[in-house]
């Protein structure tokens, strides 16, 4: 069997187990389960005591409540990378098990946070550095050491970038000649250029 | 220097003088093989860093005809105009490569650049991903060392770059 | 058949099979292209099947055999229904041929069909492009770094090959000074010394990107001077020599204002550092020196003595510090390290010295112009105070004789009045022509005005209009270019509006076809109802007549012979119609028949038995000259 939101395979084991485990729950209460679970993807803050609450009734046990809160981060962050719509979504899920009440409702959540979901997800993805600021500062060189008479800019550029490798800010500050800042610009506006005809 | 000078032919002189210059502008300085028969290597050593200094001393003070062969009064004649004749054809140069001696004396300067334009098709995160990167690679020369600063910028921290360049370049413009 | 032929040849071309442009019924086919049509339907239907299969026959008799056997099962898993075996390959009949390569065709995947129809934006395009990239450099076998082609080592080395590093170059054009352009020295030196620019960098690598980024730098440089002189230097009305030095001047001034301005309330306060305001003021002056202006450079001429001197002694250094010997001797030494120091302090006894008096001096020199301009007011207001007084001696000369010197002054006054009316006459004479003239030049120089800013505006909106339509230009061949790759995309299914044409037509007459088979099958049916109504009629009449017959056949004799006849005629009758039937049935059967004939005939069963025999001749030969090889080993 293919599934969709699995990315065109299997489904896990695991994930097929835990369903069952999910059918346990009451349908309003594994909606609101869900919507934890998608606060934690998107980086706003599980409540894991209301989590515990939620579960109460069901007579979970700590193992049963990680893996519940597991098996729905897996289906959501599944999905959504795989751009699956809701629809597809649920009958995949009604496929797998999962009753058709508890399946609405986790549809409903999905749906409503499918963007934003993809917005996250695609903000998170691997990137080798990132800029965060740029200054600059133009000085003229009047006279120096080297040769009498200079008379010329200097650009002075402070670049605050996310290093690749450590993930911390990296600050690089550079003078660059007058030519070669030319040269830079130029540069970097056909790669604009080059960028924008992409889309 | 000026003994030293005076062994070599005028002819020779003139692209010894030339070599010179180029080792002073950043390409290759002639090498004391070709000269072993000359010179020993003391003399070769101190020979060339006479000529440099004087290259650089001449065209840092913008010094006239007369200033330069006032220094190059004891060198003969013939060779003293090789030298003087090298030093007008490639006043520029070496002012230009002064330049950049110049900007490199406090900080760090950009030696090189180089930039790459990706189109970031799939991620783990999520399959398709389509956004298009830059990234860009700064070859950054601080005490002789070259230190290679890269970055990947989206379209938002291209444009963002490219505006604050933007802006410095109106000021530079004015001083031009 | 044509058209069905056609359709299948249109489709296998588009799979890939090697078709001449004169094949056109599948009839043509030979053996050797049936294989390879089929194989590739099989690998577009079903890549991981139809890899495994060559699409050449192969030359020995038993391995086109086997060929033809796995190609028979490969099509029967695919789900071909009819009768195959090695023999459709290898001994092919047209029609089986042809229903094979239907089954085939529309086996084919229709998604191939389907891509073409997508509207082909800009991104679909390149999405298209990067899946053919990505498709082509996988199916690319992974060779060992050494046996890399250079083609290859693009897409499968880590690295890359080069950064791109950058040296300078010397290029004649380059020369900024056009003064110096033509220079007999620059000249020879470019003429006899410069080597070509491929030969000026020690490592070829650099060549390259030197000198893009040299043309870059330049490139852009004239741009940015187009695009200032167009939105400024034209309207100042200038050369552009003017302009340039006109800003340069400008610039200097700006600068040399604000370094003034914070230069001097250091130079006031600080008195404890007057090392740097005299520096700072010392690079004012070389700055100012740096334009042409006499008493400028005069003025620095402290600063140039120092300057001189200090490169004097290091070129002096730089010269002396040849060592005429090696005198290693300690003592020596450090005698000469004593004296050194000794001097050393000496000397910067006298630079603090120096700097001293320097300061003083310039002092000095302040209060001394500040004296001498007192002195200079000083004796201006002296000169004004004599004048005074000379005005005020006269007027006492005359007080004596008061009348007389009234009257003649009267005298004198009128005689002014008169001279003053009389210039202003002449004066108004001059004037008139000269004020027309002045109203005259006046109106020449703002009609030129206008008509300089008039072209002005022309120009400006001609550098707009130019600038413009390189944009549109630039768009639309973007465009023509994207067209183009659409109709490239496009050209594949031309046919099809003239298929489905044809389809219609094809149906349309398969319409017309069945009406008249529905026709004569009415026909046909009536015809059978008359019949079995005769057949009735002349039962019922026979069995009637028999009746009357039959009862008087009982009294009469010749009754009975007539009754004899009348079975006698109703038999043959009988007879007769069965025997009809008979040859309806015959000619039928014989028609079946002819048909099978044909049928058989098409199947070239002859000249594939011939090639049947012959095979099996191969075969044995081929078997015997194995059996020999085994019974050599």
């Amino acid at each position: 069997m293919r599934f969709r939101f699995c990315g065109d395979l299997d489904c896990p084991d695991w994930v097929l187990a835990e369903i069952s485990t999910l059918a346990k729950l009451s349908s309003v209460k594994m909606k609101l389960l869900c919507a934890q679970v998608l606060k934690d993807l998107l980086d706003e803050g599980i409540d894991y005591d209301k989590v515990t609450k939620l579960t109460a009734d069901a007579k979970f046990e700590s193992g049963d409540i990680k893996a519940s809160v597991a098996v729905l981060s897996f289906i959501f962050s599944s999905a959504a990378k795989h751009d699956v719509d809701s629809e597809s979504l649920s009958s995949e899920l009604q496929q797998l098990g999962l009753p058709k009440e508890h399946t609405t409702g986790l549809c409903k959540s999905y749906e409503d946070k499918h963007s934003a979901l993809q917005d996250k997800l695609r903000e998170t993805s691997l990137r080798l550095g990132r800029l965060e600021s740029v200054s600059w500062r133009v000085d003229y060189t009047l006279s120096s050491s080297e040769l009498r008479e200079v008379n010329e800019p200097v650009i002075q550029l402070k670049l605050e970038a996310q290093g690749a490798e450590s993930g911390s800010t990296e600050t690089t500050v550079v003078s660059v000649s007058a030519d070669k800042f030319r040269v830079l610009l130029a540069e970097l506006k056909q790669a604009q250029a080059m960028m924008n005809a992409l889309q | 220097m000026a003994v030293l000078l005076s062994r070599l032919p005028h002819s020779d002189c003139l692209n010894l003088c030339h070599r010179v210059v180029d080792g002073l502008c950043g390409r290759e300085p002639p090498r004391w093989a070709d000269y072993s028969s000359t010179w020993s290597l003391q003399e070769w050593l101190e020979l060339l860093s006479s000529l440099t200094t004087l290259f650089r001393l001449a065209v840092q003070s913008s010094n006239s005809d007369e200033e330069v062969l006032a220094l190059l009064s004891d060198v003969g004649s013939s060779h003293a105009k090789a030298v003087l004749s090298v030093l007008r054809s490639r006043q520029e140069e070496i002012c230009h490569a002064l330049l950049d001696r110049t900007n490199s004396i406090s900080s760090a300067t950009l030696q090189d650049f180089e930039w790459q334009l990706k189109l970031a098709l799939s991620s783990d995160k999520i399959s398709s991903l389509h956004s298009p990167l830059l990234s860009l690679s700064l070859d950054v020369r601080d005490n002789g060392a070259l230190q290679p600063v890269t970055m990947e910028l989206s379209r938002e921290e291209l444009s963002k770059l490219i505006n604050a360049l933007e802006a410095a370049n109106k000021v530079v413009l004015q001083l031009k | 058949m044509e058209e069905v032929d056609k359709i299948l040849i249109h489709a296998l071309k588009q799979v890939g099979t090697d078709l001449s442009e004169e094949t056109d019924s599948v009839k043509q086919f030979s053996s050797e292209l049936i294989v390879e049509a089929v194989v590739r339907c099989i690998r577009v239907i079903d890549p991981a099947l139809g890899n495994a299969l060559p699409t050449l026959l192969p030359h020995g008799m038993s391995a086109r055999f086997r060929v033809g056997m796995s190609l028979a099962q490969a099509c029967q898993d695919i789900g071909y229904k009819g009768e195959i075996g090695y023999q459709t390959f290898l001994y092919s009949s047209e029609p089986e041929i042809r229903s094979l390569l239907m089954f085939l065709v529309e086996k084919l995947p229709r998604e191939r069909f389907e891509a073409s129809d997508q509207p082909s934006g800009k991104s679909a395009v390149l999405q298209r492009a990067i899946a053919a990239a990505i498709k082509a450099q996988l199916a690319v076998p992974w060779l060992p770094p050494n046996c890399r082609l250079p083609k290859y080592c693009e897409t499968q080395s880590l690295l890359a090959s080069h950064s791109f590093h950058v040296q300078p170059l010397s290029l004649p054009h380059c020369t900024k000074d056009p003064d110096k352009k033509h220079l007999k020295e620059v000249k020879d030196y470019q003429r006899n010394v410069l080597s070509p620019v491929t030969a000026q960098l020690s490592s070829r690598t650099s060549v390259v990107s030197s000198i893009l980024e040299q043309h870059t730098a330049e490139l852009s440089a004239a741009q940015e001077w187009d695009s200032e002189w167009n939105s400024q230097g034209l309207l100042s009305r200038l050369t552009p020599q003017e302009y340039r030095s006109r800003k340069l001047t400008r610039l200097r001034k700006r600068i040399e204002e604000q370094l003034r301005s914070a230069a001097l309330p250091s130079a006031e306060s600080a008195c404890g550092v007057p090392a740097s305001a005299s520096d700072l003021s010392e690079l004012l002056h070389a700055f100012r020196g740096s334009a042409p202006s006499d008493h400028v450079l005069t003025k620095s001429t402290h600063f140039t003595h120092t300057q001189k001197f200090t490169f004097t002694q290091e070129a002096a250094a730089v010269t002396h510090s040849i060592p005429t010997g090696h005198q290693l001797e300690g003592d020596v030494q450090l005698r000469q390290q004593e004296e050194l120091a000794a001097l050393q302090e000496q000397f910067q006894q006298l630079c603090t010295d120096v700097e001293h008096l320097s300061a003083d001096m310039k002092l000095m020199s302040v209060t001394n112009a500040q004296v001498l301009d007192e002195l200079k007011q000083r004796e201006l207001a002296n000169v004004q105070n004599e004048e005074k007084m000379q005005v005020k001696k006269k007027t006492i000369d005359l007080l004596p004789d008061a009348d007389g010197n009234l009257l003649q002054l009267q005298a004198l006054v009128e005689a002014s009045t008169k001279r003053v009316v009389n210039l202003a006459s002449q004066w108004e004479k001059h004037r008139a022509p000269l004020i027309d003239e002045h109203r005259r030049l006046k109106e020449i120089c703002s009609s030129q005005d206008m008509e300089s800013s008039r072209k002005l505006s022309e120009i400006k909106s001609l550098h707009d209009k130019i600038r413009v339509s390189t944009e549109e230009a630039k768009k639309k061949e973007e465009t023509y270019k994207q067209l183009l790759t659409e109709l490239e995309n496009l050209n594949q299914d031309v046919s099809r509006s003239a298929y489905t044409q044809r389809i219609l037509e094809i149906v349309s007459n398969i319409k017309k076809q069945k009406e008249e088979i529905t026709k004569i099958l009415s026909d046909t049916k009536e015809l059978q109802k008359e019949i079995n109504n005769l057949t009735g009629k002349l039962d019922r009449t026979f069995a009637v007549t028999d009746e009357l017959v039959f009862k008087d056949a009982k009294k009469d004799e010749s009754v009975r012979k007539s009754y004899k006849y009348l079975a006698a005629l109703h038999e043959n009758c009988n007879h007769l119609i069965q025997t009809i039937e008979d040859t309806g049935t015959i000619l039928r059967e014989i028609r079946d028949l002819e048909e099978q004939i044909e049928a058989e005939n098409g199947n070239k069963t002859v000249a594939n038995l011939e090639r049947i025999l012959d095979d099996y001749k191969a075969i044995r030969q081929e078997n015997s000259a194995l059996a020999a090889k085994v019974r050599e080993g």
